[in-house]
């Protein structure tokens, strides 16, 4: 059995170079491009033959600087509010539906997922009407909101499926040691519900991050272009001409940061994640 | 009183004596309600608002400019009726289904299914790294990804480069293939979602049910058909309805790539809605079709859903 | 049906320095029901594993009858295992749990649930086979386990501590259940257990591990009359053997204010300045002239027909705890002095460095008689 064994672990480890060869090969190509001249980038070359910073001194301090990061402080600022207000109002929402009982809580449940799904793309113009009409237009809170809808339903339904699993008796048995309602409940449960609410944190986090339609149909300046948004306006036009570099380069720091988090949290936002699949 | 302490309340005297009769005050359930009611109300007003205004917009001839524009008339359902017998609706409504059977059903699921099987027998180290970089994948922005995938099939991108160290020359893949092209893109993206899943799903099935297998004369694929496969029966239909609903609405990665093209040729749903709407400026018409891919949606989650509960119990 | 054979087999986890299981030497016979038992950690589950396969073996082999099984798979043994927590396929019926081995191996549909349906019976289950798991008790889980191994006709049975995770009730009533129906199959069958009644209740014979070492293995009756070392000794009987380290003197052991006589030649073999002395609580008796050990009794445990003592006794500065078991109709009160002695003949005595018995060469093997040690105790001297 030991020679069939080393056998079979070798054959998984290739498996699994070639799997992470497909994962990481177009990240690294970005990341080639990003350290190119302009004037390689049809060359056709995959590493660049000589490396420059210059892509990244355009963004970042260069004749993009305005555009880039602008958009970063955007991006930030506006991903973390959204998240926070929309982890908040989620807990809520998510404590009575695991534990109380009130009629129509599947409904309200499904209906929330269900309409998660409804293509972005249609609700933007009324969004966008109104937005013009109120004044929310080209403005944080004006993107805070939509975000909220992008986050609130999977939110609520990954926080819910985690507080189901939590051993509510935890707070009956600190009461009975003595605990009043409040401490039972920031002694006994929060610790529990913890790490719930911080994956449903992170995970929030990504959507409001990556999200590219409202940022693109609901701002005008840099006062409130998120990221993604700025980045297609590097191009200018739709010829993915020369800016390329640039995109890279602003591509790269932009995912920097959040392929750090996945790595530091991994663990947290698969669990996460799957606690709301596998026994939502 | 704060709902901690109704629900505390509740839990203790549920469990203490006998109390007199079942009487629910009336006030009880709306204070139950109140936790909810921020985020009700917040998606109610944001999300299901304008939904339902997109209901009723689909239901006029509305415009971004010009006289319907200000002044929109209603037509019933005149734009639905002008969907089924248009032949580009008919052609993208064909191209989303296969872009979602082929890149969400098949690819996605059975790559992530297949990588987590593979994790599950690899060391830890191995799959943490294999697990980091499919997440990255994954958590890439939607138009970062396009890009890539962009620079990845066009005439001077890599793929054309590989192909050349063999020899062969490449064509711009997005040209020629474009079907092909943004399913491989999304395939490489959503990867990580499933994997996740299955990756979860198989670690819930008990260690000593696979060793009972073992131990029954099941061999590894037996194994895998007859026990873990069924036993994580329930994470497969939710997986498969997530990256289902998912991919049916991915627009930012195939409008990078190809914009549609060429010619329609990768024209899924969600990008004609937006054709329609923004460039022909026939928002009701635009509208009318995202109204059609929730019904999709919904008819894809109720055969999954269906699926599933056949066989319980 | 077949013999096993464990030779200087060991399992070492990767990482560890300490083996798992160090050299077992077991050789169990056909048709024999052997147990395997011990403290927690002791390596008796790992060995059952290795004769599954479940486990790596990093030396020595494994045999089940002549075939050296050590590399080959499990699905090729020929075994079949119940699992602790009975490991039941839960998205199959119990017939379908039951005859799944015989599907993978191809055996027709009619045939297979006739067994099935003959296991059922044997089992009381046939009105459950088309219940899932879920909707089981867990003894009739158990049973399904059973079921599921018996129904293969396979050449060992392999038991994980089937009974743990029954109620204490339904854990004697099984007991018996499977050691009947063993015997009635007649099929070899290595049981895993750390409960030392299962141990002596159900066993042809029982190996007694720790640490991955076995320490004996033999009938219980010898386990229990002639224990090879400090640890069997305090491991099987409940409750404990009362084991004294005690003071050696010329001609003797130092026992609180008496001289308890040991043949020399013993004594000789003893490492050290004093040995370990051990004595059932089953075996002392009341000394009515009060010549005998005073025990200060702290708590009585009565148990209708028995009753048992546990007290302390103090000299030369040591406490001593002893327990008794006496007549539980008159038992003694909490608080008083009892005088006891032990019942001629059934004395143990142990080299304390070692552990090991005195007057035995090599554990399990009998040979100077406790006969020996039948000395009565010395009047005349009392202890304080």
């Amino acid at each position: 059995m030991k020679a069939s064994r080393t056998k079979e672990r070798v054959t998984w480890i290739i498996i699994s170079v070639l799997v992470l060869l497909y994962a990481l090969f177009p990240v690294v190509s970005i990341m080639a491009t990003s350290f190119k001249l302009p004037s390689e980038l049809t060359s056709g070359k995959f590493l660049p033959s000589s490396w420059t910073g210059s892509n990244y001194e355009q963004i970042l301090v260069g004749s993009a600087q305005d555009l880039f990061l602008s958009s970063l402080r955007n991006s930030i600022g506006i991903a973390l509010i959204a998240t926070f207000i929309a982890v908040v109002l989620a807990t809520l929402c998510a404590y009575a539906i695991a534990r109380l009982d009130f009629p129509g809580k599947k409904v309200i449940l499904t209906t929330a997922l269900a309409v998660s799904i409804f293509p972005v793309i249609s609700i933007v113009t009324p969004l966008f009407n109104l937005w013009r009409n109120i004044g929310l237009y080209d403005t944080w809170p004006g993107l805070i909101i939509p975000y909220l809808s992008l986050t609130l339903p999977i939110s609520i339904w990954t926080l819910a499926a985690f507080f189901r699993q939590i051993p509510w008796e935890l707070e009956q048995a600190a009461q009975v040691d003595g605990a009043t309602t409040w401490q039972a409940f920031r002694k006994a449960i929060v610790p529990l519900a913890a790490p719930g609410v911080f994956t449903t944190a992170i995970i929030a986090f990504f959507i409001a991050w990556n999200d590219f339609v409202y940022g693109i149909s609901l701002t005008s300046t840099e006062a409130a272009r998120p990221v993604p948004a700025a980045l297609a306006f590097f191009t200018g036009a739709s010829q993915f001409e020369s800016p390329v570099g640039a995109i890279s380069a602003a591509a790269i720091i932009v995912t920097i940061p959040i392929v750090l988090l996945v790595l530091l949290f991994q663990r947290q936002i698969v669990s996460g994640l799957t606690q709301g699949a596998v026994k939502g | 009183m704060t709902a901690a302490e109704v629900v505390a309340r509740d839990a203790v005297t549920r469990g203490g004596t006998e109390r007199r009769g079942r009487r629910r005050p009336p006030g009880r359930t709306v204070l139950r309600l109140l936790p909810l009611s921020p985020a009700v109300v917040l998606l109610g007003v944001f999300l299901a608002g304008p939904i339902l205004w997109a209901f009723y917009g689909s239901l006029t001839n509305a415009a971004l400019t010009g006289v319907a524009a200000k002044d929109p008339q209603w037509v019933g359902l005149e734009n639905y009726t002008e969907l089924l017998s248009d032949p580009d609706f008919l052609q993208s409504l064909w191209l989303t289904v296969i872009f979602v059977l082929v890149s969400a059903v098949l690819g996605q699921n059975l790559l992530g299914l297949g990588i987590a099987l593979l994790m599950t027998k690899a060391s830890k180290a191995v799959s943490a790294v294999v697990g980091v970089c499919v997440v990255a994948a994954w958590v890439l922005p939607e138009i970062v990804a396009g890009f890539v995938a962009y620079a990845f099939f066009n005439r001077e991108g890599t793929l054309n480069q590989l192909t050349a160290l063999f020899g062969i020359e490449g064509t711009d893949w997005l040209f020629t293939v474009p079907m092909l092209a943004v399913i491989l893109a999304n395939i490489w993206r959503g990867t990580a979602f499933s994997m996740m899943v299955y990756q979860a799903a198989l670690n819930d099935v008990p260690e000593e049910i696979t060793e009972a297998a073992m131990i029954d004369g099941a061999g590894g694929s037996k194994r895998l058909w007859y026990i873990t496969l069924p036993m994580i029966r329930r994470s497969i239909a939710t997986n498969l309805m997530l990256i289902t609903l998912q991919t049916l609405s991915v627009f930012t990665l195939i409008y990078v790539m190809t914009a549609g093209g060429p010619a329609g040729a990768s024209t899924t749903l969600p990008l004609m809605a937006y054709e329609e709407a923004f460039r022909y400026s026939d928002v009701g018409y635009g509208t009318a079709i995202a109204v059609v891919m929730l019904l999709i949606g919904a008819v894809f989650s109720v055969i999954y859903i269906r699926a599933l509960r056949e066989r319980k119990g | 049906m077949a013999t096993v054979t464990f030779d200087h087999a060991s399992r070492l986890y990767p990482g560890t320095e300490k083996p798992a299981v160090d050299g077992l030497n077991l050789e169990i016979a056909d048709g024999e029901f052997l147990v395997l038992v011990g403290p927690s950690g002791c390596g008796k589950s790992t060995s059952l594993r290795m004769l599954a396969g479940l486990e790596d073996v990093n030396a020595g082999r494994i045999l089940i009858g002549d075939r050296d099984v050590t590399d080959v798979p499990p699905k090729d043994r020929d075994i079949a295992m119940v699992f602790q927590n009975y490991a039941l396929y839960p998205h199959m019926s119990v017939a379908d749990n039951m005859g799944f081995a015989l599907k993978i191996a191809g055996v027709s549909k009619e045939e297979r649930a006739e067994r099935v349906r003959e296991a059922a019976k044997l089992l009381d289950l046939e009105e459950y086979l088309d219940r899932k798991p879920k909707a089981l008790s867990g003894g009739q889980r158990q049973r399904v386990a059973m079921g599921r191994a018996i129904v293969r006709n396979p050449q060992v049975f392999l038991m994980d501590e089937p009974l743990s995770n029954l109620d204490a009730k339904l854990r004697v009533q099984t007991r018996t259940q499977i050691a009947s129906l063993t015997r009635r199959l007649g099929v070899t069958t290595v049981y895993v257990t750390h409960d030392q009644v299962e141990a002596m209740t159900m066993g042809d014979r029982v190996a007694v591990l720790k640490d991955g070492v076995l320490q004996q293995v033999d009938t219980p009756r010898a386990l229990y009359d002639r224990p090879a070392n400090v640890f069997v000794a305090g491991f099987i009987g409940s409750p404990a053997m009362n084991l004294l380290e005690l003071p050696v003197t010329d001609g003797g052991v130092q026992f609180g204010g008496m001289t308890y006589p040991v043949p020399r030649d013993l004594l000789g073999e003893a490492h050290g300045s004093t040995v370990t002395l051990g004595v059932r609580p089953e075996d002392l008796e009341r000394a009515e002239d009060n010549h005998g050990l005073a025990v200060f009794v702290d708590v009585v445990e009565e148990l209708g027909a028995d009753a048992y003592v546990y007290g302390h006794t103090e000299f030369d500065g040591k406490r001593y705890e002893i327990t008794g078991r006496v007549d539980g109709r008159t038992p003694p009160v909490a608080g008083s002095t009892v005088y006891v002695r032990p019942k001629e003949g059934h004395v143990h005595l142990f080299d304390t460095q070692t552990g090991l018995r005195l007057g035995e060469h090599a554990p399990g093997t009998p040979e100077a008689s406790v006969e020996d040690l039948n000395v009565p105790v010395e009047a005349g001297k009392t202890a304080d």
